[in-house]
């Protein structure tokens, strides 16, 4: 229902919605998408830059430079020091960059001190870039160590409205598919019990 | 560099997916070599499945709370510039799907 993806996903076109003609990214990185074993740092922030190359008409002469850089010396990838540079000489002269990072608790354990480190480092050297995160409550204590400690944080939990819109809408596709079977008593009788279920938890 | 030719530009109109390809499409081979060396993963595909899911309005509540707004509005050099959103267990996937 309310998964921390959708939050995301929500968050994220808000943000694009609310800064539309400005000079201000909002890049995504959705960590429990892909084979986990690509999400290395590197990529991931690497991930960042390439969103910033897709959105933008020509490719940010820092990255040029730096991919023909590259290429001269045999064309390997960058490793993630340079990475995190490049990502923060390439956003410099943004007005803002919004990174929103979904699921970080699902980066594999031997991907994640390295991740976290590198956020940590561009919020330091970045001004401009304001951080959202995503997790479950167990990752808070390692998060903390990171980069969250004096954060703001909201905690998700079942809200009662976003359970009535939501069955709402499934039981109306229900409905559709066989009017005779969800009648109006059973459609009650649903959102009662879930409502209640919701509340004890 | 090339010029960046947009193939079918009008096709698909409101399909940002199909947009995605066809931007694709209209780049030149080396903006390709240049995503393809920054990265493998590709999230914004990822985003893009994930609001086709969403139902209207559910979450809207995450966008009004005044940590939302004070940090979506933050000045530049805050102390910690980052927002954690954190799901109790139990809401979302384990509980309705």
């Amino acid at each position: 229902m309310l998964t921390n993806n959708k939050i995301s996903s929500l968050v994220i076109d808000s943000l694009r919605k609310q800064t539309r003609g400005r000079n201000v990214a909002v890049l995504s990185l959705y960590c429990d998408y892909q084979a986990q074993k690509d999400q290395s740092a590197v990529n991931l922030i690497g991930a960042l830059l390439r969103q910033v190359a897709l959105q933008a008409r020509r490719i940010p002469r820092e990255i040029k430079s730096a991919f023909d850089e590259a290429k001269q010396e045999g064309g390997e990838g960058l490793r993630l020091p340079d990475m995190v540079k490049l990502f923060a000489k390439t956003i410099d002269s943004m007005e803002l960059v919004y990174l929103c990072v979904d699921a970080v608790d699902e980066v594999l354990r031997e991907h994640r001190p390295e991740f976290l480190r590198a956020l940590r480092q561009i919020i330091r050297d970045t001004p401009n870039v304001r951080l959202f995160l995503t997790g479950r409550p167990y990752i808070r204590g390692e998060l903390d160590n990171y980069l969250t400690k004096g954060a703001n944080v909201i905690q998700v939990v079942a809200d009662q409205g976003d359970i009535t819109k939501y069955l709402s809408q499934r039981m109306d596709d229900d409905r559709h598919q066989g009017p005779d079977l969800m009648t109006e008593d059973l459609r009650n009788d649903i959102m009662r019990t879930m409502l209640e279920k919701a509340s004890e938890m | 560099m090339a010029n960046t030719i947009y193939v079918n530009s009008n096709a698909n109109v409101g399909n940002v997916s199909n947009s995605y390809n066809n931007i694709k499409v209209g780049i030149d081979e080396e903006t390709l070599q240049i995503h393809e060396w920054l990265s493998p993963l590709e999230p914004h595909k990822r985003h893009q499945d994930v609001r086709n899911r969403r139902v209207d309005g559910v979450g809207e509540w995450v966008l009004q709370r005044s940590e939302f707004e004070s940090w979506r509005e933050s000045q530049d050099g805050l102390a910690n510039p980052t927002l954690l959103c954190c799901g109790a267990q139990g809401v979302g996937k384990t509980y309705i799907r």
